[in-house]
C-alpha cells in the first residue's frame, strides 16, 4: 500500500506545505488589515464618542454636577451605546502637576470598584502628554493606554469647563469658562475589540486551513488518478509484456491527446514493433536452421557420393582428403577398381562453390563412373564426359577433371588432363606430371581430349590435388604456392602415401593457422604397393619341398604364419608332383608374392588338367578309422584366405593367398 | 626330425624332434610300425615338433589303426598343431595330454 501511494504522498507533501505557506500569508496579510481597520473604527468610534460627550457636557449646568449622579445614566448609555469603557472629564493643573478627575459614565466592561471610586472625582498625580495638549493647545488627541485594566484607546477632546475640586468635600465642582480649560475624554477597551477580532479570525482560519488541506488532498487525488494511475498502468503494462511473451499483446487504450495518451500510443507502436520483431527473428531463426540442416544434409549427401577415403589391394594403396571450405563444395575425387583389375583415378574441380557447385559435382561425377566402368581410356572417358557437361549446361560452370588409369600388369598409368593443376609422380625424384594445355571441361563441346601416359614401379606414388592447396592463404594473404607443395613433396619421396598426404596436409594448417579456408582442400594419392615376388621353377619332386620352405622362410614371416604357408606350400606341391605328371619328371612353377598385408603363392604345372579346389573331402564323413589319407587338400583351403584355380594355356593355374597376422591380435588360445 | 625311442613296461614312447612332413612323416610312421606290435600302450611326446602336415597327421592316425585309440596318446602339443587337428575335428577323437 505504502508503495502503491508514494507518488500521492509525494505530491501532499510538496503541495500542502505550499498551500499552507499561502494561507498563512493571506491570514497575516488579511489580519494586519483587518486589526489595522479596527483600531480605526475604534478611534473612529472613541472620537465620536469624545465629541458627543463633550458636546453633551457643555450643555450640563456646572451647578448640576455637585450631583453627578443625575447625569451619569446619560453618559453610561452613552457608553454603552459607543461601546467606551469611560466617558470622563479632567482639567488638569500644570502647575500643581496633577488633574483633576471625573466620571462620567462607565460602559459594561468598566470594573466595578473604578465605577463606585471615581464617581466623586479626584485628583490624580498622572499627567499625560496627550491629555497637556488637548486642554492648552485646544486639539483633539489620541492616545493608546496600557493600564491595569488593559490596553484601551482614549480621546481627548477640549471643554469650556473647568473643574475644581474640594479638599474638604472631596468632591469635584464645575465652573463655566470660556476659555478651554478642561478636557473630556472617551476611553475604549481594545482589548475586547482585539479579542474579537482574534476570535473571528480563529474561526476563519481554521475553515480555511482545513479547506485547503482538503483541497490539496483532492487535487492531489485527481492527479493520482489522471495520470499516476495511467502511469501505473502503462508500467504494468510493459512487465507484463516483457515477462508473459506467451499471451498476446493487447495495445493500450486512452482517451484524449496528452502527453500521457502520446506516451500510451508509443508504448503500443513499440510493443507492436517488438512483437513483430521478435516473430521476425524466430521466423529468420528457424530459417535458418533450416537451411543449416539442408546443407548438412546436402553435405552428408555429397560425401555420400565419395569413396571411402582409403583403399587398398595388391596392385594400389590409395589414400584421399577433401575438406570443404564452405558446408558443400565443389571439389571431387574418385577412384574406381574396373573390370580388368586396372584402377581408376579422378580428381576435379567445379567452379564455384555451394549447392550449385555441388549439385554439377554429383552430376559429374555419375558420369565420369558410368564412362569408366564402360571401360574407356581416360582421353576417351575425357571427350564423353565434355560433350555431355557442355550440352546440359546453362549457367556455364566449369569443371577442371584429372583422370588416370593405372594398368597394375604393365606398371603404365594413362591419363587425360582437362585443365587442371598438374599432379606430380613421386618417384626416385619429382616430377610434375606433364599434361597438355587442355580447356576445362563443360563449356565447349566437340574437344579432342588427348592422354598420355607414364611407367610407374613399386614404391612411386602419384599425387593429385585440386588448387585449394596452392591457393591456400595465411594470416597475410599469402599463397601456400608450388614450391611450397614441391617441397614438402620433394622431403617424403619414399615415404607411404598416406605419409605424403599427411605432411601436406599438416604442411597446409601450419602455413595457414588462425585464417579461414577459403576454398576446398583435396587431395588423392595412388601408391604402387612395394611387393616381394618370389620365382621358383622347380623340378616335380617332393624332394623340392626344402627349397620351397627356404624361400618362404626368407620372407621373415611370424611362426604362425609360416607354418600355414609350408602347410598349404606342402599339400599343393606334393599333390601335383604325385598326381600331375603320374611319377614322370616335369616342371612345377612356384610364384611367392608377399606385401605388407598377405603373401600368395601361384603353383602353375603343364600337367594333366586338374582343379584342386573341386572334391575336397567332406570331414563330417570321414572315418579316422578307416582312412588316414587325403586331407592335404582339405587342411589348405581351410586355412587359405582366398584361392583360385585356372586352366589356361595348358597350365592347371592355382593361386593360394593367405592374409598376413596382425601383429597387434592378440595369440589364439588353444 | 630326429625320433627318441623308449620301451618300458610294455609302454613305447616315440620323442619327436623336428618338423613332420612328406619328407620325414615316412621314417615316423616306419618307427611306429616297428614299434606297434611290440607294446601295449604308445606315446608320441611332440614336445620338439614345431611344424606337421596332413603327411604327419596321416601317421599319427595310421598309429592309431595300429594301436586302437584307446592306446595311443599325443604329448606336449604346440598351439599351432593344436590348431591343425582343430580344423580336421580330430582333436576330440584323440588322446591329447598337455
Amino acid at each position: 500500500m505504502k508503495r502503491k501511494h508514494s507518488i500521492f504522498w509525494k505530491l501532499v507533501l510538496v503541495i500542502l506545505p505550499l498551500v499552507l505557506l499561502a494561507d498563512a500569508v493571506i491570514l497575516v496579510a488579511a489580519y494586519k488589515i483587518t486589526y489595522d481597520s479596527t483600531i480605526d473604527f475604534c478611534r473612529e468610534d472613541v472620537y465620536e464618542a469624545a465629541m458627543i460627550a463633550a458636546q453633551e457636557f457643555e450643555m450640563f449646568n456646572p451647578s448640576d454636577i455637585k450631583n453627578a449622579e443625575q447625569c451619569n445614566p446619560y453618559f453610561d448609555s452613552l457608553c454603552e451605546t459607543m461601546g467606551m469603557q469611560y466617558i470622563y472629564t479632567e482639567t488638569i493643573r500644570p502647575d500643581q502637576n496633577n488633574k483633576v478627575y471625573l466620571s462620567l459614565g462607565f460602559g459594561k466592561e468598566a470594573p466595578e470598584d473604578a465605577r463606585t471610586s471615581h464617581h466623586s472625582g479626584y485628583v490624580a498625580n498622572v499627567v499625560l502628554d496627550e491629555e497637556i495638549r488637548a486642554q492648552t493647545k485646544n486639539e483633539t488627541t489620541f492616545l493608546f493606554y496600557n493600564n491595569e485594566y488593559g490596553n484601551t484607546i482614549i480621546c481627548f477632546t477640549p471643554v469650556t469647563r473647568h473643574l475644581d475640586y474640594d479638599q474638604n468635600s472631596e468632591l469635584a465642582s464645575l465652573r463655566v469658562i470660556d476659555e478651554t480649560l478642561s478636557i473630556a475624554g472617551a476611553e475604549m477597551s481594545i482589548d475586547n475589540v482585539v479579542q474579537k477580532v482574534h476570535y473571528r479570525y480563529l474561526m476563519i482560519s481554521l475553515p480555511v486551513i482545513i479547506a485547503s488541506i482538503m483541497i490539496v488532498l483532492i487535487i492531489c487525488f485527481i492527479i493520482q488518478k489522471k495520470m499516476v494511475r495511467p502511469v501505473k498502468m502503462i508500467s504494468r503494462k510493459m512487465s507484463e509484456f516483457v515477462s508473459d511473451r506467451e499471451e498476446k499483446f493487447e495495445p493500450l487504450v486512452f482517451k484524449g491527446h496528452d502527453e500521457l495518451s502520446e506516451m500510451a500510443h508509443s508504448f503500443n507502436s513499440m510493443a507492436t514493433e517488438i512483437d513483430q520483431y521478435i516473430e521476425d527473428i524466430s521466423r529468420l531463426n528457424r530459417e535458418k536452421a533450416m537451411q543449416e540442416t539442408e546443407l548438412t544434409i546436402a553435405h552428408n549427401i555429397q560425401m555420400g557420393f565419395l569413396e571411402p577415403t582409403d583403399f587398398q589391394n595388391e596392385n594400389a594403396v590409395i589414400h584421399a582428403r577433401m575438406t570443404p571450405a564452405k558446408d558443400v563444395g565443389g571439389d571431387l575425387y574418385d577412384y574406381q577398381i574396373l573390370k580388368d583389375g586396372s584402377i581408376c583415378i579422378i580428381i576435379a574441380d567445379v567452379s564455384g562453390k555451394g549447392v550449385s557447385a555441388a549439385l554439377f559435382m554429383a552430376n559429374a561425377i555419375t558420369m565420369l563412373r558410368q564412362y569408366a566402368e564402360a571401360g574407356l581410356s581416360p582421353g576417351q572417358i575425357m571427350v564423353e564426359y565434355n560433350n555431355h557437361l557442355s550440352t546440359h549446361n546453362p549457367n556455364m560452370m566449369f569443371i577442371t577433371t584429372f583422370i588416370g588409369i593405372y594398368h597394375p600388369d604393365t606398371g603404365r598409368f594413362i591419363y587425360s588432363n582437362a585443365g587442371h593443376n598438374p599432379p606430380y609422380l613421386l618417384s626416385d625424384s619429382l616430377i610434375e606430371i606433364e599434361s597438355s594445355c587442355q580447356p576445362a571441361a563443360g563449356i565447349l563441346s566437340q574437344i579432342d581430349y588427348t592422354e598420355m601416359s607414364l611407367q610407374l614401379k613399386s614404391g612411386d606414388t602419384v599425387f593429385l590435388y585440386t588448387d585449394g592447396v596452392t591457393e591456400a592463404k595465411n594470416a597475410g594473404n599469402e599463397l601456400f604456392e608450388d614450391d611450397r607443395l614441391r617441397k614438402i613433396l620433394s622431403g617424403h619421396l619414399h615415404e607411404s602415401g598416406a605419409s605424403i598426404m599427411q605432411s601436406v596436409l599438416d604442411g597446409i594448417s601450419e602455413f595457414t593457422v588462425n585464417t579461414e579456408q577459403s576454398d576446398d582442400i583435396t587431395v588423392l594419392t595412388l601408391t604402387v604397393p612395394e611387393k616381394q615376388q618370389t620365382l621358383l621353377h622347380l623340378d616335380a619332386r617332393t624332394e623340392n619341398l626344402i627349397v620351397i620352405n627356404q624361400a618362404l622362410e626368407s620372407l621373415l614371416l611370424s611362426e604362425d604364419d609360416l607354418a600355414a604357408l609350408r602347410l598349404m606350400a606342402e599339400e599343393i606341391f606334393v599333390n601335383i608332383c604325385s598326381y600331375a605328371y603320374e611319377d614322370a619328371s616335369g616342371q612345377v612353377d612356384v610364384c611367392i608374392t608377399s606385401d605388407d598385408n598377405k603373401i600368395s603363392l601361384t603353383f602353375s604345372d603343364n600337367g594333366k588338367p586338374f582343379d584342386p579346389t573341386k572334391d575336397v573331402l567332406d570331414i563330417d564323413t570321414y572315418d579316422m578309422d578307416t582312412r588316414i589319407g587325403g586331407l592335404g587338400r582339405f587342411l589348405t583351403f581351410e586355412i587359405a584366405d582366398d584361392y583360385s584355380y585356372r586352366y589356361q594355356d595348358g597350365k592347371n593355374i592355382l593361386q593360394i593367398t593367405k592374409n598376413k597376422q596382425k601383429e597387434s591380435a592378440p595369440p589364439s588360445s588353444g | 626330425m630326429k625320433i627318441t625311442e623308449t620301451l618300458q613296461d610294455n609302454i613305447c614312447t616315440l620323442s619327436v624332434e623336428g618338423d613332420v612332413d612328406t619328407l620325414t612323416a615316412p621314417e615316423l610312421e616306419k618307427t611306429i610300425e616297428s614299434y606297434a606290435p611290440r607294446c601295449q600302450k604308445m606315446i608320441l611326446d611332440l614336445a620338439g615338433v614345431g611344424y606337421i602336415s596332413s603327411a604327419g597327421i596321416r601317421t599319427v592316425l595310421k598309429a592309431r589303426q595300429l594301436m586302437g585309440n584307446e592306446h595311443l596318446v599325443l604329448k606336449n602339443l604346440n598351439q599351432n598343431i593344436l590348431g591343425i587337428f582343430r580344423i580336421t575335428g580330430f582333436l576330440n577323437a584323440l588322446n591329447i595330454e598337455s
